[in-house]
């Protein structure tokens, strides 16, 4: 050992702390090294004054103060844990236990609610959407205001034409009259017609609701019949330019549609007696009001005897056929098919009302390209009763428009475009239309309003 | 007193007294109430001061004495105590002038006037020895309470607790190689300043 290794010792070995190999082995280097030894008594010196250090006794007063706190606290101890110890008692612990006991239910009873919430509603959620027919099936009060009064609750395919217009076209004259009219023009088919059209049971008013289901061409004719009764009465009715081309086909000649065009020159004109009618539900402007005149009316009833015999004969059994086989019986060609037979101009199938809007447009079209503009209107008026604000609509208000100025009729076809201009797709269109002036009238002849 | 308490560690009895038995701090206060006194006053080097600091440190070990979870010894715990509560007090007395270490010392705030046992090697009978070991002790004291903190704190603890190196490493925080330098340091100036009385001593021996 050096005095390296040996000073770290010398204080436990003056304490005797060092281990008995490490303390011999220091002693030994002791006895040989003067410098550690003289360290080692510096040391033992210190060590014996240390221990010379008087002791002073605390205060009494501390101890017995300290032991009180002591016995203070120790029994606060026991108190405490004998509270522990003994079991709770008092009024309120069964009402504890037994509140804790359903500590749970609570939670328990909130999430039953929620799960039984949930069922329900995926169980309802299904039914409450609007696929029920009902829902489907309710029409706007425009779309229904657009609806002629005519129009047979029961009749599936809509508004049959017949019910709607008491009008007839006449091709060669190029004007349109009223059922009336042509009755008067054409007495003697009138009669007849007339006849089996009173041996029928009259129908309802027009404006009041039709009979039955009118599939058949027999209920057809009822109706009109019905319908040609009250069209004096009840001049919100439209002219049905079926009617018109009916009458003009029981025209037997030329010469009678002649006098036909003549009475109805004798009627006030459509421009000059700008008869308030009703409008249609839909507001649309009637295009072709009818007339002071009760005069043409009655030149047209023949007209729809003869109509409704043909009717029969064809025993339609929906409107478009009714329709197609009315207008397959005219004699003389449409005034605005330049000249064509009446077969020639066999009345495309009216729409019907479960087609979309487009098809319903597209085959008023087709009705109208056989030159019967008239006898679309009511085609187009289905469309626009369908969808007052759609595309399609604004497209039939231009037609409908264009036909009336064909006919003579300014303020319904400006009344027709202005509505058409307030439809985004065709605004462009009737505005242009508007400003430009009215097609002149002065070859054509007066157009026979047709009486309701 | 129980026999049995006496022999019981220290942690041992914490717990008792923690469960309620008193006795078992009696037991406590017995073991470290002196040596906890004189290690306060050779501190603070004032014997009210030392009383109240060391009421303050038993009051503490009453109150949180529940809490000391055995993971030191209880008598590193209650030094620890201690000390900190001597480096609060010195603290607050930082700018009170301490009394002259030079000047003699009253006998009653010194405390070695007391009427307590003597417990210095070599008890003089004589009067005039007796009057040389006052003189002696006085000047021990003195000594002790001369030397750095550092080192007196741990002088103090090994030579009034007998705490082990180690523990008094724990206590004062620093290595156990550093307070057994400490030590040797207290102890050479002790050595060193009471170089003249240790003649004395013999040479009255």
């Amino acid at each position: 050992m050096n005095c390296e290794s040996c000073q770290p010792n010398l204080l436990d070995l003056v304490y005797g702390e060092l281990a008995p190999d490490m303390a011999e082995q220091s002693e030994a280097h002791l006895r040989e090294c003067a410098s550690c030894r003289s360290a080692f008594d510096k040391l033992q010196g210190g060590l014996r004054v240390a221990r010379s250090l008087p002791r002073a006794a605390p205060p009494d007063e501390v101890g017995r103060q300290l032991l009180a706190i002591a016995e203070a606290k120790a029994a606060a101890v026991t108190t405490q844990s004998q509270r522990q110890a003994a079991p709770e008692r008092g009024l309120f612990r069964p009402l504890i236990e037994l509140v804790s006991r359903f500590a749970m239910a609570r939670q328990v009873g909130m999430v039953t609610i929620t799960v039984l919430i949930a069922v329900v509603g995926l169980v309802a959620l299904p039914q409450l959407r609007p696929s029920s027919p009902a829902v489907q099936e309710v029409a706007t009060p425009r779309a229904q205001a657009v609806r002629p009064a005519t129009t047979a609750p029961e009749d599936k395919a809509g508004v049959r034409p017949a019910d709607r217009l008491d009008l007839h076209v006449d091709s060669q004259a190029r004007r349109i009259r009223s059922k009336d009219e042509l009755a008067r023009a054409l007495p003697g088919q009138h009669n007849a017609p007339k006849g089996e059209a009173a041996a029928e049971p009259t129908a309802p008013a027009a404006a009041s609701p039709e009979p039955a289901e009118a599939e058949t061409a027999e209920q057809l004719e009822r109706a009109d019949d019905a319908l040609s009764a009250e069209r004096p009465a009840a001049p919100s009715q439209p002219a049905e330019p079926s009617s018109i081309a009916s009458g003009v086909a029981s025209a037997k000649s030329t010469d009678d549609l002649r006098d036909v065009g003549t009475v109805a020159a004798r009627t006030p004109t459509a421009n000059a007696e700008k008869k308030s009618a009703a409008p249609m539900p839909a507001a649309v402007p009637q295009p072709f009001p009818a007339s002071a005149s009760g005069g043409a009316a009655p030149a047209l009833r023949g007209g729809v005897a003869a109509r409704s015999a043909q009717r029969r004969s064809i025993g339609a059994a929906n409107t478009e056929t009714a329709q197609a086989a009315s207008a397959s019986t005219l004699r003389e060609p449409s005034p605005l098919a330049g000249g064509r037979s009446a077969e020639e101009f066999a009345v495309p199938a009216a729409p019907s009302p479960g087609q979309p809007r487009r098809a319903q447009l597209a085959a008023a079209r087709a009705i109208e390209a056989r030159g019967n503009c008239s006898a679309a209107r009511s085609a187009y008026e289905r469309v626009i009763a369908a969808a007052p604000d759609s595309d399609e609509a604004g497209s039939a208000l231009i037609a409908l428009a264009l036909c009336a100025r064909q006919h003579g009729d300014d303020t319904t076809a400006r009344s027709l475009l202005e509505r058409a201009s307030k439809i985004p797709t065709t605004s462009t269109r009737a505005r242009s239309l508007l400003s430009a002036p009215a097609k002149a009238k002065s070859s054509r002849p007066a157009t026979q309003p047709p009486s309701h | 007193m129980d026999a049995h308490l006496r022999e019981m560690p220290d942690h041992e009895l914490l717990v008792r007294f923690a469960a309620g038995d008193a006795r078992a701090f009696a037991e406590l206060l017995r073991r470290y109430q002196g040596p906890m006194y004189n290690f306060l006053l050779r501190s603070v080097r004032e014997p009210e001061a030392a009383s109240d600091l060391l009421q303050e440190v038993f009051t503490r070990v009453i109150e949180r004495g529940h809490g000391f979870n055995n993971s030191s010894k209880f008598s590193t715990w209650l030094y620890a105590i201690a000390r900190n509560l001597c480096v609060d007090y010195h603290r607050r007395m930082s700018h009170r002038r301490h009394a002259s270490l030079d000047g003699p010392r009253d006998a009653g705030s010194d405390g070695t006037a007391a009427p307590w046992v003597e417990r210095i090697a070599g008890e003089q009978p004589d009067l005039e020895a007796a009057a040389a070991s006052n003189a002696l002790r006085q000047r021990i004291a003195t000594a002790v309470e001369a030397l750095p903190a550092e080192q007196r704190e741990v002088f103090l603890m090994r030579e009034l607790q007998q705490l082990p190196f180690a523990e008094i490493a724990q206590v004062a925080g620093v290595s156990e190689n550093t307070v057994k330098s400490r030590m040797r340091y207290a102890l050479e100036r002790l050595q060193q300043a009471l170089a003249d009385f240790e003649e004395q001593a013999r040479a009255q021996g």
